[in-house]
């Protein structure tokens, strides 16, 4: 081959990877640019992956069961007891704290009261240790994270096929790669970077101790340490991690317990 | 596997970068094992049945190997088929571990191996047509390579499905090049 061909070929690597040396932000909105276009109508991560779990249907076995592990991964404690409790209902769990009297549905915001309506199927299910269905006012104000739409809720859900019970301690919205993804609250950047089941993330804390993540996005604008306001791009939408679609994962938790985010936003 | 020269061309230099660049969920890694099976599938065969093989190289369209000789009767064939059969084979036993990153990489090796085996010169598909068809397979493969064309063209502007007629956009260039 001609050393010409070889020198060029050099040439345009070293362009490409130069440019994206020299110019990471530019360089970065058009990689997120060009990458909203091609998601926008196949999501093609999906489609390999269902070709691959076609396999075993095509050779004549069960189909592969579809990877929740999504949902399983966002949190340490995976593991659900599914120990009767004898009945105890989340409406009164919510709402007897510290002797209250008992709130009545109808009291309750309208999210709050058609979630907990939602939940009444797993009535027998006591809930995860590090998780409250209790509805707390924010004490700052806040914004949408992403223009999305929610796709699969916090709490308790059904798998649609194969029926097992898993508990998922956010909510995700579905948007197009590549959407930008805003700060809920004022607060600092905890963690901005990588993790093999939450892929690219961050977490933000905000006053009082509450603390909100965001998982799965393509491109971090982020770091440790960063202050930021309510509203400002911190990271676009992305399907880094253990999915199989770019969406938003979002992760609301006060004093180390997880609440429902809808509560606040969906 | 012998002297094989690897080569690279700059407007092949210019797609990989190209795909680096735009790759964030690691996909273009996960093509590379499915891509060098498929490769390696007709090598193999190539040299099993006396073709020298003179450099493989990644240009503009994608791995193109330089082969000595004529394709024809069983050598021809299987040389041909072996590339789609390697990598459904290696598509099927990525699903063995129960891992994302190998499921995905078979899903890759499915999709590129059925997409081959499309009736467009020159894609692995084409040649086996050409092999079956002889002259008629130019006339019928672009035939084939036109319709895709506007089938794709009706359903990027119905659907909006862009990528799907770029690709297809790709495919019919590259049957123009090739005839």
């Amino acid at each position: 081959m001609k050393r010409k061909n070889i020198l060029l070929a050099a040439v345009i690597i070293a362009a490409v990877f130069g440019f994206r040396g020299l110019f990471p932000d530019t360089a970065n909105n058009i990689k997120a640019a060009i990458a909203g276009v091609f998601s926008r109508d196949i999501d093609y991560k999906e489609v390999f992956s269902d070709l691959g779990n076609a396999v075993p249907a095509f050779l004549g076995r069960e189909e592969k069961e579809e990877d929740y592990t999504e949902v399983l991964k966002s949190d340490e404690s995976f593991i659900i007891d599914y120990a009767q409790s004898g009945g105890e209902r989340l409406m009164s769990e919510m709402a007897m704290a510290e002797g209250e009297e008992p709130i009545s549905l109808a009291e309750l915001p309208d999210a709050v009261a058609a979630f907990l309506e939602s939940q009444q199927q797993y009535a027998d299910l006591d809930l995860p240790e590090n998780v409250s269905y209790e509805y707390l006012s924010l004490p700052f104000e806040k914004c949408a994270p992403v223009a999305g739409y929610n796709s699969s809720g916090f709490g308790y859900r059904t798998h649609p096929i194969h029926g097992d019970v898993r508990f998922h301690y956010g909510t995700d919205f579905a948007a197009w790669s590549g959407e930008n993804i805003y700060a809920f609250a004022d607060g600092v950047v905890t963690h901005a970077g990588w993790s093999d089941s939450y892929g690219n993330y961050i977490t933000i804390e905000h006053s009082d101790g509450w603390e909100s993540l965001y998982a799965h996005c393509s491109i971090l604008y982020v770091e440790n340490g960063d202050a930021v306001c309510a509203g400002d791009k911190i990271a676009l939408v992305g399907d880094t991690g253990m999915v199989t679609g770019p969406h938003l994962h979002f992760e609301l938790s006060h004093e180390g317990i997880y609440t429902n985010p809808e509560y606040y936003w969906g | 596997m012998g002297r094989v020269k690897w080569l690279i061309t700059p407007a092949g230099a210019l797609l990989l970068s190209i795909g680096i660049f735009l790759d964030e969920s690691n996909l273009l890694l996960m093509l590379v094992p499915a891509v060098l099976i498929h490769e390696c599938g007709h090598i193999l065969f190539l040299k099993l049945f006396g073709y020298e093989i003179r450099s493989v190289g990644i240009g503009a369209f994608g791995l193109e190997i330089d082969y000595t000789g004529y394709l024809e009767g069983l050598g021809g064939f299987a040389s041909i088929a072996a590339g789609p059969l390697f990598g459904l084979i290696y598509g099927a036993c990525c699903q063995i571990p129960s891992k994302e990153f190998w499921n995905i990489s078979g899903g890759m090796s499915i999709a590129l191996s059925l997409f081959n085996l499309l009736p467009v010169i020159p894609l692995d598909g084409g040649r086996l047509l050409m092999l079956i068809a002889g002259e008629r397979g130019k006339c019928i493969s672009r035939g084939i390579s036109m319709a895709i064309f506007a089938i794709a063209a009706i359903l990027s502007v119905a659907k909006g499905w862009i990528s799907l007629l770029i690709m297809a956009s790709w495919l019919l260039i590259y049957n123009l090049r090739n005839i």
